[in-house]
């Protein structure tokens, strides 16, 4: 027991507005953001904690009902479309009612002419003028910054509008030159272009119609007149707009794939980091197999875009290079969490708002020390302030140590100081093969520099040295004769690779002698698959970090790539036997096998080298990389196809053929396989279902 | 005999016996594979006829009624039985408390005989003649054949199915058809439901006791389907849940009080809050979800653990000395003495279904529900599952109240603090008491080893995060530092890394150092006196059993019969797909805990932490090794006991109530409430309870969203912090299933990590044999708070932006820094 206690604050050293706990230890939702490469979720410390949750219940307008569009202005003020009650309300700063409109003054028949569901708001930043899309009267209102009646425009006519023209305006924008931007319900022409008188311009933005597989093999294949009757794709619609201060439109659109959001320039084309695939794999590779739906855009003061996806509640914010910067929120009923989504805007302090339909509040957002600190750090670096930007970079990292826009950056301001050893580190960190190949190739280039001298001399000694061993080999000969060969372990090895390089060197003939003199053996096969095996193991580990693409070791399945080594040689054998069968091959199944083997041989030789090449290369000679690759797999096809014609002795037109049909034959195997995996998985999941069923029932 | 050899070889050599032979052989095989699909066939049918083929049977140990139904007191009423409109009579009264209950209006008033509080078992109505400024009458939502009134009115909340697989539905007890039957019995009333549409009946005492008000219902005096209990089970009613007197303390909107619940670290629910819209009831299972039961797609966000089976209602007299219905200062609180394992603490707020009140109550579940979706995409079915998983229940509230004292949660904690550590010593026989805890070092350094990449890696090795040498030179350095009083544990130290499979044998991983590296660390810490902890998974199988383990005799299963897989939260805030399941704790108990032991002890472990125990309690549904979550709890504290007596010292997670008889240490400990919209301010309700009973670290702060917080908060809250390292940078784990680390690379936190021990050591180590003797935020509108000690120390908080002067109790003017904490020596004093 207490008694009631008597401290008192004495002395306030600054002004506090705060009312509650103003931070909290924990966000109730994840906080992470998605790695360009591989799209995978990765930790970060939470970017935005909730500030406050706006539920309007105190107010003396009483609660939104169904609110489905919002707009903040440049003071801070709120315009909520709030549907359901049919009417615009306006709150302040601070969060307090200011006024509603809930009709446009003038009356029709005697009545007063009332909004009806109201799903857009706009406010002009010019004049303050409160824009409405009036979708429930099919019209577009624009009220005084006080709330009264400027200008009702209702529907456009014009010839490029069909006669069947539906029309019922849903979100509405304006741009810097008083262009209004209107989405029409089911409207898939594309967002209206209406003059500030509200005429119709034209349709902006048109989007694509997305057509599967077999809806573009049907148009391909089938007449118009055929395809009469069949249900005709549109292109996907436009659910919300947001014009930005530098000109651009920004669109979320009703198609569950690319593009889901979209950015346009003034001539109606997208500019939006290509067509970037918004879903979020991390979500979606678990158990959930509802696509998400994006429906809302906003930019804030940094030019950083943010979505806000309905399905999961998450909210996703991209700079303007296409990087994301932080994914976080949840669906849910708890404070922080969203119930449904409808809008989402920032205003000038970097808080993020979410308009919920369902329980008509806005959930308020702030921005974490952390996500300030990106901000800025992200801003400078887009000015080329680089020193400045490296600062606050390097505190992002102390944050969070693997923050990989923070490492990329980092590193590239380090390439700038030519620190070029330490930006690379940098880009290995983050994963970005792209970058190290740049360091790298600064790294070399230095490398050599230093070093020239040392490496021509070191080259120049070698080749002596080759040159001198040689020479005396010779001599020795000359002067002793061949040296007798003794049998063991060492020449046993040196006779096997013999055997492998004399028929990588004469596969006509030594693919013959395999099936017309028993050349080979089940041995050789053994050994060279098994070697091939290691070989792609080891290769998988000693190609360079930059032609892995960045991929981390960590990724490499050892045990999967051996085992894997074996399955084309495997198929292509069981294939060709089968094939010159039918084709009276001379060829017996042990031939086959043992030739097949035989033909892995550059691979296995060349395999390595060509992986310790990629350490002296840098992605700009991909190219020569490339034709290596091309020249070892000619090699290697080059090999099997003589295989086919030695081992069964075909004539070489008909070895062609035969090799062209074990081909076939293996895509049909393979495609076989498929199917019946498929049906497969299908019988299994039957018979497992079955055995649930009748344990639940037993 | 030569002439059938003869016949034999001819026969043989006759291509049309052949034939017919043949033919035989085939007809005879036909025959055989016809008859046995007949006998499977026929097995089904018989099968599924005659039912119940796998049934578990449980074992009955706490969930049998020990308590006989009280007997009613024939000195009273007509033969101990109560007129049906019998009107408000006095049932129970002794030198504190009197009982009132009015059989025609299901009203129960409990009288405070020192102050005249009058505490109702539903609020009273607002009657148009009482109305006072700003009031409305709210008599409509009493009137007898409304819903609402006939719900507010209930006595008891009936949880129930009618068909088994209904998902089932929760009423008032006055919204269904019942006969009742009011008995007197000693010290109070016996109200017994017959409900003939359900096939129930069932009996709860309300009575007092010196100061407190107890709920009881007996298992003995619940009867279910009577007459029907050989009739098949499927698709009858079944009860599933009984919540008594669940209006009892309910408030309105705007008045003075709260409700104190040990959600996470505590929350309040005040009443004069202006609420942010909420129709979810707060609904949540005491010592967390139940695995087996509650399974889901995605990770809950709200699910910070209910430890203790406690709640509290809080009423003062505001300042001027009103409030509606009070005549004095009050605390009622509520402490569940049997039926906790299956007890569900409920709030509602005023929205939900449509009433004006706030109320708090728990619920207690008989059964429970699971899904059962036989096909992929097919229906899913809420089922319930026939067995009665709870036994006797008794809840006790005990009422407080003043004229002139003001109340806080703080009341609430205290009487709770001395609820459990009476129910720990008539359970288990333990007698805790302050100082009993505060040996603990100041700081929990949490050392990951490692864990195996989720795919491949080179030869499946464990990715070495920490070498049992790094810990060794870690320490070294801190101490060089000057932050040497440190508790070291190593997580994922086992063979195999972190996500060991815990049916196998357990081993020291190599690529630490291997066994003698851990001995000869061992043998270093003791020689040093430093704490060294290893961290044991217990229950999570990572994998598929192994070591004689089957998934038959080792895996917990559903009530659907399914084998409980085990889901890792991803970073996005998803379920990962995993094949990792839960191990049986029977089997856990049979077979691996003695291992377990002995080889921790081999090698030359002292303190362990243990998962699971502390925070996670769950059903099993296996046949060959069932159990309740009650029986669960048991097996636990018998793990603890043993645990207990060959270690030094044992720490559990997050601290479940039945877990701190035995544990020395909670790691993990919440400071933070859920998220849940009814639940309005943080407060350090268990830390109060447990502050000099046991040590406790909270959570690991180099994870936090907000260090700085959380930091100050900890401080705030009398506990000791956490910090989790690792040697190698922290991006080495991205490609294991351990990867929501995003900061832990030992090198870039030592500064800091030796900054806040300073702190701590500073400002909680020294309090940590000390009971938490007040809590408070010292200014209205400003987050600053001051946490006093059971010596008159008092710890204040600052987490404004500003620096901030207050005056302490004693006049004296204390100045704290922005963000920042200041103690006040011995100030109450």
């Amino acid at each position: 027991m207490k008694f009631k206690k008597f401290i008192c604050l004495l002395i306030l050293t600054s002004l506090v507005l705060s009312t509650g706990i103003t931070a909290s230890a924990r966000t109730p939702y994840a906080n992470y953001y998605i790695q360009e490469k591989e799209k995978t979720a990765k930790p970060i410390p939470a970017a935005y904690e909730t500030s406050t949750v706006i539920d309007f219940l105190s107010t003396e307008t009483g609660k939104l009902k169904n609110p489905e569009d919002m707009f903040i202005d440049d003071e801070g003020k709120i315009y909520v479309a709030d549907t359901g009650n049919n009417r615009i309300v306006v709150y302040g700063a601070d969060y307090k009612f200011l006024f509603e409109i809930s009709s446009d003054g003038t009356y029709v028949d005697g009545d007063l002419s009332a909004l009806k569901d109201p799903t857009g708001v706009y406010v002009d930043p010019d004049d303050g003028a409160i824009i409405v899309a009036d979708s429930g009267n099919g019209r577009i209102v624009e009220f005084t910054k006080y709330g009264n009646l400027r200008y009702s425009y209702s529907k456009p006519e014009s010839d490029l509008l069909s006669k069947d023209f539906s029309y019922q305006p849903e979100k509405i924008t304006k741009d810097s030159r008083g262009f209004m931007y209107v989405t029409n319900k089911g409207d898939s022409n594309g967002i209206m272009q209406l003059s500030s008188n509200g005429e119709f311009i034209s349709y902006y933005g048109t989007n694509k119609v997305n057509l599967s597989f077999w809806e573009s093999l049907a148009k391909l294949l089938w007449s118009r007149e055929d395809r009469k009757g069949s249900v005709v794709t549109l292109p996907y619609t436009f659910t919300n707009i947001y014009s930005s201060a530098d000109g651009y439109m920004y669109a979320t659109t009703t198609t569950e794939t690319p593009p889901q959001v979209r950015k346009i320039n003034i001539g109606g084309s997208d500019v939006l980091y290509g067509a970037y695939d918004f879903r979020d794999n991390s979500i979606m590779s678990s158990f959930s197999t509802i696509n998400q739906i994006f429906c809302d855009v906003t930019v804030d003061k940094y030019n950083n875009m943010l979505i806000v996806d309905r399905q999961y509640g998450r909210i996703y914010e991209y700079d303007e290079r296409g990087n994301n910067l932080f994914a976080f929120g949840t669906k849910g009923n708890g404070y922080g969490q969203l119930s449904y989504p409808v809008s989402i805007e920032t205003d000038g302090n970097g808080r993020v708002y979410v308009l919920n339909k369902t329980t008509g509040n806005i959930t308020v957002f702030k921005p974490t020390e952390f996500a300030n600190l990106v901000h800025v750090a992200n801003a400078y670096y887009s000015d080329g302030k680089y020193e400045e930007s490296l600062k606050e970079w390097e505190k992002v990292v102390e944050k969070s140590n693997y923050y990989s826009l923070a490492l990329v950056n980092i590193g590239n301001i380090k390439l700038r100081e030519e620190f070029n050893s330490e930006a690379y580190d940098f880009f290995y960190e983050a994963e970005n093969a792209t970058y190290a190949s740049e360091a790298y190739e600064e790294m070399r280039a230095d490398f050599l520099r230093d070093y020239f001298s040392w490496i021509v001399i070191t080259i120049v000694v070698l080749l002596a040295l080759w040159v001198a061993v040689v020479t005396i080999k010779k001599f020795r000969r000359k002067k002793y004769g061949v040296p007798v060969e003794r049998k063991n372990f060492f020449t046993a090895i040196k006779h096997f690779f013999g055997r492998v390089t004399n028929i990588m060197r004469h596969p006509v003939d030594g693919f013959e002698e395999i099936r017309y003199e028993n050349q080979g053996s089940y041995l050789d096969m053994i050994a060279i698959m098994i070697l091939y095996a290691i070989v792609s193991v080891i290769s998988a580990y000693a190609t360079s970090f930059i032609y892995r693409g960045g991929a981390s070791l960590d990724t490499i399945e050892p045990v999967l790539t051996f085992f894997f080594a074996f399955l084309p040689w495997g198929v292509v054998c069981i294939v060709n036997y089968g094939v010159t069968t039918i084709m009276y091959g001379e060829g017996r199944f042990r031939d086959v096998v043992i030739g097949g083997a035989y033909c892995h041989g550059p691979l296995m030789l060349l395999s390595l080298p060509y992986a310790a090449l990629t350490h002296l290369l840098t992605l700009n000679e991909s190219g020569i990389y490339g034709i290596l690759g091309t020249l070892l797999t000619i090699y290697t096809i080059a090999l099997v196809y003589f295989c086919i014609k030695g081992i069964h002795g075909f004539h070489p037109v008909k070895a062609f053929v035969v090799f062209m049909l074990t081909a076939v034959g293996v895509v049909a195997v393979v495609l076989l396989f498929l199917i019946v995996y498929g049906l497969a998985a299908q019988m299994f999941d039957f018979i497992i279902q079955f055995g649930k069923e009748m344990i639940y029932l037993v | 005999m030569f002439k059938k050899k003869n016949v034999e070889e001819k026969q043989n050599n006759d291509p049309l016996f052949q034939v017919a032979r043949r033919e035989k052989r085939v007809k005879i095989i036909k025959g055989c594979v016809a008859l046995v699909f007949v006998c499977i066939l026929a097995f089904i049918i018989v099968a599924v006829a005659t039912g119940d083929g796998n049934e578990v049977n449980f074992p009955k140990d706490g969930v049998e009624g020990i308590r006989e139904v009280a007997a009613p007191d024939k000195s009273k009423g007509i033969n101990g039985v109560m007129l049906t409109d019998q009107g408000m009579t006095v049932v129970a009264e002794n030198d504190k408390l009197k009982l009132s209950f009015s059989n025609r209006d299901n009203l129960f008033i409990l009288e405070d005989l020192v102050t005249g509080e009058i505490f109702r078992s539903y609020p009273e109505p607002i009657h148009e003649t009482t109305l006072e400024e700003g009031e409305t009458s709210d008599l409509d939502l009493y009137a007898e054949n409304s819903e609402t009134g006939q719900f507010i009115t209930s006595p008891v909340f009936v949880g129930y199915t009618k068909s088994g697989m209904d998902g089932g539905f929760t009423l008032g007890v006055n919204q269904m058809a019942h006969v009742k039957t009011a008995y007197y019995i000693e010290n109070g009333v016996r109200l017994r439901y017959e409900m003939k549409e359900l096939e129930l009946e069932f009996s709860v005492e309300i009575t007092i006791e010196n100061d407190e008000l107890v709920y009881r219902i007996p298992v003995n005096g619940i009867i279910e389907r009577k007459g029907l209990e050989n009739e098949q089970q499927d698709r009858r009613p079944l009860l599933v849940s009984l919540s008594v007197l669940p209006y009892m303390g309910a408030h309105r909107s705007g008045q003075e009080g709260y409700f104190v619940t040990p959600d996470g670290t505590g929350a309040l629910t005040k009443f004069d809050t202006a609420r942010i819209t909420n129709y979810n009831e707060y609904s949540k299972k005491l010592y967390g979800n139940d695995l087996t039961f509650d399974v889901s797609d995605a990770p809950d966000y709200n699910n910070l653990l209910l430890s203790i089976g406690a709640y509290g209602i809080v009423e003062n007299i505001d300042d001027d000395g009103e409030n509606i219905n009070s005549a004095a200062n009050s605390i009622m609180t509520s402490f569940i003495k049997e039926g906790d394992s299956n007890a569900e603490l409920k709030i509602s707020n005023p929205g939900i279904r449509n009433l004006p009140f706030y109320a708090i109550y728990f619920q207690y579940n008989y059964r429970d529900f699971y899904k059962l979706q036989i096909s992929n995409g097919g229906t899913q079915y809420d089922m319930v599952v026939k067995d009665k998983q709870l036994g006797d229940v008794e809840q006790r509230t005990k009422i407080t109240t003043s004229e002139t004292e003001e109340y806080s949660y703080v009341d609430v904690a205290k009487e709770v603090r001395s609820n459990l550590l009476a129910q720990w010593k008539e359970r288990y026989g333990v007698e805790l008491a302050t100082g009993n805890s505060g040996d603990s070092p100041v700081l929990n350094l949490k050392l990951f080893m490692g864990a195996q990449n989720e795919v491949g890696g080179v030869l499946d090795q464990v990715k070495v995060m920490t070498d049992f040498e790094d810990v060794r030179s870690i320490y070294n350095e801190l101490d060089s530092m000057g932050a040497s009083d440190l508790r070291l544990s190593l997580l994922g130290w086992q063979k195999g890394g972190y996500f060991w499979n815990a049916t196998s044998k357990l081993k020291v991983d190599g690529s630490y150092g291997g066994k003698s590296d851990l001995k000869d660390l061992y043998s270093w810490a003791k020689g040093k006196d430093i704490t060294l902890a290893l961290d044991n998974n217990l229950l999570i199988v990572y994998g598929s059993p192994t070591n004689g383990a089957t998934f038959r005799n080792s895996i917990v299963k559903q009530a659907n019969t399914f084998y409980l897989n085990y889901y890792i939260k991803d970073t996005s805030g998803v379920f990962r797909k995993t094949d990792f399941y839960v191990m049986g704790p029977k089997y856990f108990d049979q077979e691996l805990i003695d291992d377990l032991i002995e080889r921790l002890k081999d090698f030359g472990a002292n303190n362990v932490d243990l998962q699971q125990l502390g925070d996670n309690v769950f059903s099993d549904y296996n046949e060959e090794n069932p159990l309740f979550r009650v029986q669960t709890i048991s097996l636990y504290v018998k793990w603890l006991q043993k645990y207990g007596a060959n270690f030094d010292d044992v720490a559990v997670y997050s601290g479940n109530s039945y877990a701190i008889p035995y544990a020395d240490i909670i790691v993990d400990m919440p400071i933070e409430k859920s998220s849940h919209l009814v639940l309005d301010e943080e407060i350090p309700f268990m830390q109060i309870v447990y502050h000099g009973l046991v040590d406790y670290y909270s959570a690991p702060v180099n994870n936090q969203d907000d260090e700085a917080f959380f930091t100050l908060r900890s401080i705030e809250y009398g506990s000791l912090m956490s910090y989790e390292i690792t040697e190698e940078k922290t991006s080495e784990l991205r490609y294991t299933y351990y990867n929501g680390l995003y900061r832990s690379e030992y090198s870039t936190l030592k500064n800091e990590i030796v900054e806040r021990y300073k702190a701590v050591a500073e400002a909680v180590k020294p309090f940590a044999k000390l009971d938490i003797s007040d809590h408070f935020r010292v200014v209205d509108g400003l987050d600053i708070f001051c946490t006093e000690y059971s010596d008159g120390t008092r710890v204040y908080v600052n987490y404004e932006a500003a620096e901030q002067t207050v005056t302490d109790v004693n006049g004296e003017k204390i100045t704290i820094n922005a963000e920042s904490y200041k103690i006040s020596e011995k100030g109450g004093k």
